[in-house]
């Protein structure tokens, strides 16, 4: 649906309403352009950051006591960018947390911001549809659609790496990887060899032996994915 | 063919949905969804309708096509929700008469828009717009606003000329005519006898904080007001049954708590309506 020409002037009203919401100070030059008293749209201005603001930071709280004053700037920063591009407002969690990736972050907010964006991201993502083939080390494996791999390398910290997934009883919860973890689940996931195939090859490329304590490594860590809900097999 | 929705309704909200699925209270005729809450949404949420469906019927709600916004919905929106609509057995869709995104941003909030002509011949065109993707009839509803402005048409007006140019139905919010009326000054009573009686195919009441210089703000977190009351009833006389929803959307109370005032309106309801 295109705007019609007669509707050009109501486009440009809702514009001023938009920036008189979102920018970092309502302007005066677009409170005058609007119809009604600028007191009462900056009611609405104050309606619409709050919401947004308190359901941003009730999602992502440990990275807000990260960030301490700073969240605040982050938020006005983020409203400021008109980032609201999703019409669900769950999604403005993830937009926000994404808008404040591109910016300068410690190695700890990174992950942080990180993992918990990928909780709520697996907290609504939608359900696998379909019966999987059975799971087993040597089916090719794919990651739930309600699951995430993340993984945060900045210089000087240590590199992490974990699985967030929701499990049958909707619970989300988040595995941790070692490095050789990191390596196994991304051979594991990524298609074209079963898991045990995949396992070797990892083995092979990190020089480590394929003994009792890798397969023990191995088999503990699938069967937590598998639990978790992260992990399924891919139809041969 | 699903059962209608009829009597007295609720939101399906997460904080009580559980309470209510394992006690379904009998004075809860049916519930409200907002697609947007449920398209392209697993988990927790999908199961809370599934469960809802099995012993209910719905209505569904919109949040994001305000009749007022411009932007052409993003490629594959409509026809989701066109599924869902039909998944759930929807009778039919609503939405508001605002706007609630602009350039591409969502607002996340229903914003006014003028009331002119340019707005009803836009707001009408987008109407019949949205309806024909949808594969259902469709309602707008009336919002609450806090500006006003002389140049203005009276809303009741302004609603009108939507419904006659898009030959659309109404979702009377009456809690919304209350607020509007008392914070512009118009008699809530005669917008309710300009109401076209055959286009209402449902109705909202909800609470609303009153702030002390006066101003009422419909924040759907208090408990409905007895000049609400009063005033569904009128309308309820002269509309007769359709389906009603008790809108609560914060601060939510204890399901008992909310079901004294499903009750509440249900006596009213079932005193008007037989």
């Amino acid at each position: 649906m295109s705007s019609s020409p007669e509707s050009s002037a109501l486009a440009a009203y809702e514009s001023a309403v938009l920036r008189v919401c979102y920018d970092r100070r309502a302007s005066d030059a677009d409170l005058a352009s609007l119809d009604g008293s600028g007191e009462r749209w900056l009611l609405y201005r104050r309606m619409v950051r709050r919401r947004l603001t308190r359901m941003i930071r009730d999602a992502l709280p440990q990275s807000f006591k990260l960030m301490g004053d700073e969240g605040t700037e982050a938020v006005v920063a983020f409203l400021a960018s008109y980032g609201t591009r999703s019409r669900f407002i769950r999604d403005c969690v993830l937009e926000f947390a994404e808008h404040r990736l591109e910016a300068p972050t410690t190695p700890e907010l990174a992950w942080m911001l990180r993992l918990e964006s990928a909780k709520w991201a697996c907290r609504h993502a939608m359900d696998d549809v379909g019966d999987a083939p059975e799971l087993s080390l040597e089916a090719v494996l794919s990651f739930s659609i309600s699951s995430q791999f993340i993984s945060v390398q900045r210089a000087g910290a240590p590199p992490r790496a974990a699985v967030v997934s929701r499990n049958a009883s909707h619970r989300v919860t988040v595995r941790k990887l070692t490095a050789l973890e990191t390596a196994l689940v991304r051979a594991w996931v990524a298609g074209g060899a079963a898991a045990s195939a995949a396992s070797r090859s990892v083995a092979r490329e990190l020089g480590v032996e394929v003994d009792a304590a890798f397969v023990e490594v191995m088999a503990t860590l699938l069967t937590d994915l598998v639990d978790a809900g992260a992990v399924r097999a891919l139809d041969p | 063919m699903a059962k209608q929705p009829l009597g007295i309704g609720i939101g399906l909200r997460p904080d009580f949905a559980k309470e209510l699925i394992r006690r379904q209270p009998e004075e809860v005729r049916w519930f409200e969804v907002h697609p947007e809450n449920y398209v392209r949404r697993g988990g927790e949420s999908a199961e809370r309708l599934r469960n809802a469906r099995a012993l209910w019927p719905l209505a569904t709600h919109g949040l994001s096509l305000c009749l007022g916004n411009h932007a052409t919905p993003e490629a594959g929106y409509l026809d989701a929700l066109r599924d869902f609509l039909a998944e759930v057995e929807a009778p039919f869709h609503s939405e508001h008469l605002c706007f609630c995104a602009s350039n591409n941003a969502h607002l996340h909030d229903l914003l006014p828009i003028p009331r002119t002509q340019e707005s009803i011949d836009h707001a009408a065109a987008r109407m019949r717009w949205v309806r024909d993707r949808i594969g259902v009839p469709l309602a707008l509803e009336n919002v609450s606003a806090y500006v006003e402005d002389e140049s203005w048409m009276s809303e009741i007006d302004f609603v009108n000329g939507v419904l006659d140019a898009a030959d659309g139905r109404l979702l009377l919010d009456v809690n919304n005519v209350f607020v509007n009326a008392t914070n512009h000054g118009f008699d809530a009573r005669a917008y309710i006898d300009a109401v076209p009686v055959e286009r209402v195919v449902q109705m909202h009441i909800a609470g609303h904080l009153v702030r002390p210089d006066g101003l009422i703000i419909d924040t759907h977190a208090e408990s409905v007001r007895s000049e609400v009351f009063d005033l569904f009833r009128y309308a309820l006389e002269r509309i007769g049954p359709i389906p009603v929803l008790l809108e609560r959307d914060a601060k939510i109370p204890p399901l008992d708590e909310l079901l004294i005032e499903v009750r509440e309106l249900g006596r009213v309801y079932d005193e008007v309506c037989g």
